[in-house]
Order: structure tokens, then sequence, then C-alpha cells
């Protein structure tokens, strides 16, 4: 019997892969795909090559048991964000393929569509792991050190696990919520878990206990880590991370346990995964009953419909003003637009906090920089992907182009109105927290000017590359993967852009070569957007093609 | 253009013909890339008429209207609207006209007053003077009921109403539906029918598509024919019957006799 029988899960998995190809190189060429995918591998091996290099010594074989402490520690602090991820890739794959009606629908048990779906779900979350590992790989091949190649079953692991908790996460509100309140909740979720640790950390001085202090004096906290303690190097708790370094036995039973939550998660929800679709596809396109009559004129007998020339004046300027007051009152009233875009503000929050309440947040930290510059940094990462997924939503969400475009009013001010309302709200919020960098921040005039400029800049300049590119796209698509309207190259020159402005700002205040790569993507990013949009009528104009 | 088209005389509605036609193509054409989707078309409607344009799937009858009403570019010729080039000045084109494609265009998340008031400012019609004709409007349409439900709960045909009073709120001169009566049934399809007879007693010019020839049979003065890009036949359903070798049969056999022999 075939291996890819109709209907077996090989064969589903290789249908999957099969239209995610599809979908990724519809609107980009695989061959752009392969070179930029090769670009970030690049980028991020020159970036993290020195970080690894100088540390050769302390990775070769055997490692310390102190590195694996702090490699595990790493896995710990990361584990919140891990889950936010998860979750976030697990609503996509429950909510956004438009493939799960017809799969559920069908004959195939529900436990093959499930475990198919899971293992998308981890291939998606191991394919960035992996890249971000990969110089680990590079340097173990090179130097000798093969036991750096541990990072491969350790992404895996770490997807595996995501990928399960995340969809049993999402599955489990489902059930307790519905589908509609489950997928805008487990969005929130997301984000707080990504927050969590943060939250921790500083929500615990809030209540009087100084996690600050007990951090900068290790001494304090050695004895829980010292051999034959609780936390001691021979703990299983380290065990994930000895994965990273390819020790043989935790290697296999962390694999063995995560593959065994793989299985368990697939045997328990399952069913769930079924009903949470077909809850989902009930709740669709339901229409509210109309209200009392109450007071209802009579319908008049005759209606003016026209008959002569009307003489309006129209006000581009007021006409603007329409369209910007139209396009927030439509965002406010969109549950699940707000919980896509300002959810990301809850990351602000702790910028915020060491902005304006941390007492040190004025003593140099890291390169000279004081915290309240990496805030601050940080920020315009924040700010800039805010702008973009605001300028998502009023050019590409743009629901009635056709009424706007047949309007008398100039394409030119459509734009600059579509402009502004994705960017006013952004520099509105942008504008205590560069006030507070200027007040408490210890950078330099040229680096201040430099982050202000930089995030004026970057939110400037991804709202345009929506522009110049403009997909017009279902405002319910608008944020799902795979049918938003713009193809993977412009997602991943949106989603640079702004890590490029705050590389820059990084290595500009460290003066390294961080800077100049930040630099380099902060200009060419635009640049490839603007190139590529030569061939695209103007945003709001006729259409060519 | 065939022989037939260019010898049929344009013919009105019984009123002496205004100078100033409510649309006129002239050399209209639309390629996309190496395809010809409208070629050379040469078209007047007066002002008053109600006036369908007939085509097989894919012959270039929503090209064209997405042209007539500034979404598409032109790839030659023009189309002017009360003598208001398209092209040329877009913006008082388009200050007498209204577009309604086949899927009306509206904002779910508004209210139906709401999304009336947002379409005649950018008309430029006050606030005020929007509110009372919007009401107007939804009265008229049957939509007072619900006029306090956002829109992305309505059914089909009560969005092509709203649709429809969208295009009426600025009092155009000129409306232009594209498939207006697509997936309405039958009490919703006769409102908009009554609707439009309705506005172009009034005075005002009507050009619509349908793949429903009893609409065209009924409503329409004047029918054009269009099959790949090219305006095939023009004129009354006599006088086109008199193109066709299917004389005294229905608009349907007409048609299909006109598209068959092209």
């Amino acid at each position: 019997m075939s291996l890819l029988r109709a209907g077996s899960l090989p064969w589903l998995l290789v249908h999957e892969a099969r239209v995610t190809w599809r979908e990724m190189t519809s609107r980009t060429s695989p061959a752009a795909l392969i070179g930029l995918g090769l670009f970030i591998l690049g980028f991020l091996h020159i970036v993290f090559w020195e970080l690894i290099t100088s540390f050769s010594d302390a990775l070769a074989a055997p490692v310390a048991p102190q590195l694996i402490t702090f490699v595990g520690l790493l896995l710990i602090v990361a584990t919140p964000l891990l889950l936010a991820y998860g979750i976030n890739t697990s609503v996509t794959a429950v909510f956004e393929r438009g493939d799960l009606d017809l799969l559920v629908s069908s004959p195939l048990p529900s436990r093959t569509v499930f475990a198919a779906r899971l293992i998308n779900v981890i291939i998606t979350m191991f394919v960035p792991f992996m890249a971000f590992l990969s110089p680990f790989v590079t340097v173990g091949l090179l130097s000798g050190m093969p036991h750096l190649l541990g990072v491969i079953p350790l992404a895996f692991v770490l997807a595996t696990t995501g990928a399960s908790l995340g969809l049993l996460i999402t599955l489990a509100l489902v059930r307790l919520l519905g589908a509609r309140r489950a997928r805008t909740v487990s969005q929130v979720l997301g984000v707080l878990a990504g927050a969590a640790l943060y939250f921790i950390f500083y929500g615990s001085q809030v209540f009087g206990f100084d996690t600050q202090a007990l951090v900068q004096n290790p001494q304090a906290i050695a004895a829980y880590f010292a051999p034959g303690a609780l936390l001691g190097p021979e703990s299983l708790i380290w065990y994930p991370a000895r994965v990273a370094f390819f020790e043989p036995l935790p290697t296999l039973l962390v694999l063995l346990a995560t593959v065994a939550l793989a299985v368990l998660t697939t045997f328990l929800v399952h069913r769930s995964f079924a009903l949470g679709l077909e809850a989902q596809g009930s709740g669709r396109g339901r229409r509210r009953t109309a209200g009392p009559a109450t007071g209802q004129p009579a319908k008049p007998a005759t209606l003016s419909l026209g008959g002569e020339t009307r003489s309006f004046a129209v006000n581009e300027g007021s006409a603007a003003r329409l369209l910007i007051l139209n396009e927030w009152r439509l965002l406010l009233r969109d549950p699940y637009l707000i919980s896509q875009t300002f959810l990301q503000l809850l990351y602000l929050i702790p910028v915020a906090f060491i902005l304006f309440f941390d007492r040190d947040a004025g003593e140099p930290l890291l390169g000279g920089l004081a915290i309240a510059d990496l805030a601050a940094i940080g920020g315009i990462m924040l700010l800039g992907v805010l702008a973009g997924s605001l300028a998502r939503i009023t050019i590409s969400g743009e629901e009635a182009s056709d009424l706007l475009v047949s309007a008398p009013i100039s394409a030119r001010s459509l734009r600059r109105a579509k402009l502004l309302a994705a960017l006013i709200p952004v520099w509105v919020l942008a504008l205590p927290i560069l006030l507070a960098l200027v007040l408490f921040g210890t950078a330099g005039f040229w680096l201040t000017l430099f982050i202000v400029a930089a995030t004026v800049g970057s939110t400037l300049l991804i709202a345009l590359m929506r522009l110049w590119n403009p997909v017009i796209v279902s405002r319910q698509d608008l944020f799902k993967q795979n049918r938003n309207g713009s193809n993977t190259f412009q997602n991943i020159l949106e989603a640079f852009l702004p890590v490029g402005f705050s590389l820059a700002a990084v290595g500009i205040a460290m003066g390294n070569f961080l800077g100049w790569a930040g630099m380099a993507l902060a200009v060419a990013i635009p640049v490839i957007a603007f190139v590529r949009s030569r061939d695209n009528a103007g945003a709001f104009e006729p259409l060519d093609r | 253009m065939t022989e037939a088209v260019a010898n049929a005389e344009p013919t009105t509605t019984g009123r002496p013909a205004p100078a100033t036609a409510a649309l006129e193509l002239n050399g209209l054409s639309k390629r996309f890339g190496n395809k010809r989707a409208v070629s050379d078309l040469n078209l007047r409607v007066e002002q008053g008429e109600l006036y369908a344009l007939l085509g097989p799937n894919g012959a270039g009858k929503t090209t064209t209207l997405r042209m007539v009403a500034g979404l598409l570019t032109p790839s030659s010729g023009d189309a002017f609207i009360l003598g208001k080039s398209i092209t040329e000045t877009p913006g008082q084109a388009k200050a007498n006209l209204a577009f309604l494609p086949d899927d009306p265009l509206l904002y779910g998340k508004l209210r139906p007053l709401e999304y009336l008031e947002f379409v005649a400012g950018l008309w430029g019609i006050p606030r005020e003077e929007a509110r009372e004709r919007g009401s107007e409007l939804l009265r008229w349409l049957d939509l007072w009921d619900h006029r306090h439900e956002i829109t992305e709960a309505f059914s089909r045909g009560m969005k092509q109403k709203l649709g429809l009073a969208g295009g009426l709120i600025h009092q155009p001169r000129v409306m232009i539906l594209d498939e207006p009566l697509t997936g309405l049934d039958a009490g919703a399809a006769r409102d908009v029918k009554d609707l439009l007879v309705e506005y172009v007693q009034q005075g005002n010019t009507v050009i619509l598509t349908t793949h429903i020839m009893e609409i065209a049979e009924r409503m329409a003065q004047r029918i054009g024919i269009i099959s790949r890009g090219e305006l095939i036949a023009q004129g009354t359903l006599n006088e086109l019957r008199a193109q066709s070798r299917e004389q005294g049969d229905s608009l349907e056999a007409v048609f299909l006799d006109l598209v068959e022999r092209e």
C-alpha cells in the first residue's frame, strides 16, 4: 500500500505543504523567496557569528555546568514567548485556514485532520527557530564542535511543545467560550503570555519584592544552583538545555517526552477541534432580527430623485476629515481589528513603565546605553509595527475602494487621509515616549535626535510602503496569513523595517557594525518596496489592470 | 463595429434629445496585457434614457462600466459624462455620476444612516441635508426599521438597496449599475426596478448591465449588445429584431442570434 494513500496522514501533509508553497509563491516568485531566505540566513550569521565565536572556548565540549544552567534559564525566560507564539500560530491554524470546513466535513478521521494541522503548526514554528539557531549549526560544523548540532533537536522540541500547548489552550478556550470569543481571548492571552515575564519581574516590585536586587546579587541565589540543590546541574529541569549540546540521554528523553505531548494532544482534543470548527461555522453570517418598528414614519409618497444638476462644491479638506473620522469609527467598532492592532500596545506598557517609573532608568546599562534609551529603541520597533498594522487596515482593508475612487475627490487627498488615519494615533502614542527619552534618557543629543527621527521615519515609511503596494482585501482576512492580500515578500519587508531602524539606533549608540547593518536595512527596504511598486497604479487611482 | 450598429439611429424616449449626452464613449478601448477587453467602443446615451448593456460572460461590459466610472484607466479613447471627460476632468465627471457594482460598496460596521452620511460627504453634501435625505431614502426603500443595525448583518437584498440609496444620496444625473438585480428576491427586485423607472421618469439616466433579458426587454428604452469587447448591435428591441434573423422573437432569441453571428 502506498505511503501516500489518499486520506492518509502523509497524503494530507503533502497536500498542506503544496498549498502552503503555492500560497507563498502566488505573489512572490520561488527564486525571490529563496533569495530572501538566504539573505535572512546571511544576515543572522553576520549578526551572531562574532558573538558565538567569541564564546567558542566556553562552547567547546565538555560544556561547563554553568553554561547549561545559563541556557536552561534562557529557555525558562523564553517559555512565555514560546507560549505566545504557539497560541498565535494555533489561532491561525484553527480559525484562518479556509479549508478546514471541507476537511472536517469529509470522511477523514478527525484525528488525521488534527494531526496534520498540528504538524503544520510545528513546522511553521520550527522553521524560524531553526533560522535563528542556524549560526550555531554552521559554527559547530566548521569548528569541529558537532555537539552544537543539538540546536536542531532543541528547535524541534521548542516548536512541538509550543504548538501542542498553543493548540491545547486555544481549543480549551473554544470549548469554554465559543469560537468567536475564543479567537479574541486567545490572541489577548498570547500577548499577555509574551509580556508575562515583564509583569512578573516588575509587577513583583510593585508588591514590594525586590527581584531586581536579587538578580543584581547572584550570590544570594547561587545556593539554589549548587550541586545537590534543587536546581543543581544534575537536575531534570536542565535536560532541555542539555539537548542544545546533544547530550544523548537528555536528548532522547526530552524528544520522547515532546513527541508524547504531541500524541497526547492529538488524542485529547481532535474531537474538540472538529467541534470548534462547527461552532465557528454555525456562528457565521447570523443575522440580527429587526428591532421593533417603533415610531416608524410613513413611507414618503414621493421621492426626489434628482433631475437638476447639483452644484455642491466638494471640499477636499472636509472630505479628508470625513475619511479619517470614518476610519477611526470603523476601527473602534471592530473588536477583531482592535485585538490585532492595539494589543501590541500591551508591550508598550513595560516601555512606558521603565521610562516613567523606573528610578534606575537613567543609569548606564549596556554599551553606555541607559535602560531608558533601550526602552525607547524598543518603542521604535513597536510603534513601527503598530503603524504597519494600522496602514494595513486603512489602506488594504478599505471596504469600499470603488466608492472612494468613483467619488469626486482626488486620489492624492484620499491617500493623504488614509496615511493620516494610520499615523495620527501612532504619533500621539509616540509623543510621551519620546518626551520621556528627552527628559530621562542618557543618550546624547545626536542619538536622541536619531531615535526621534527613526520613530517618525519608520512609521511613515512603513505606511508609505503599504500605500505603494496596495492590495485591497476583506477586513476579516487582513490579518490572516494566507489571505491578507500581501505577498510574503512584502510582509517580510514590513516586518524588518522597524527592526532595521532599532538596530541602527543600538548600533550607532554602541558604535559597532550593527548600526551599519541596521541602517542598510532601513534604507534598502523602502527602496526595494518602492522599486517593486513601479508597475502598480497608485492607491485609490484608476487601475491599469 | 458592425454595419448594423453604424446604421442604427439612436432612439430617444420621445422627448427631444438634449444637446449634451448623458454618456458618450469615444473610441473607448482597454487592453490587459495582450488581451483585448474592450475595443474602440463608440456609444451615446441621451439624458432621460434607461440603457441596458447586454453581453455574454467576459464580453467587456463590466470593464466598460468601470472605465466610465473612473475605476479603470482606458488604454485609449475617452468617456464623457454630461460632457465632462472622465480622463481629463474626473472630478467634474464624477460629480453627477453614481456607480453601483454588483457587490454593494458598504462598510460592515456602519449603520445605514451613517453610511449614507459618509457617502454624501464624499460628494460635498452638508451633513444636515445628508441626514434628511438619507432618512427619506431609508423609508422609501423599507430600510427604516433596520436603521440601528450595522450593515454586515443585512441580507443581500438589504445591502443592494442600501447601495442604491448610497448612489442616490447625492442626486446624480447619471447612474451606472452593474447587475443591479443579482441575488435579489422577487420583492426586493421589484422595489429596485420601480425605483429605477421612477428615477428615469424624473429626467435622469440609467445605464445598466444585466443577464436577465426580461429586465432589459421591459425596462430599457435602448439596448446595446457587446461581444468580445465590441458593440455588435444597439437600438430598441424592435430595431434589434430587425437586425436579427429571429424577427418577432424574444430578446433572448435575438441576443443569442446576434452574439452567435459574431
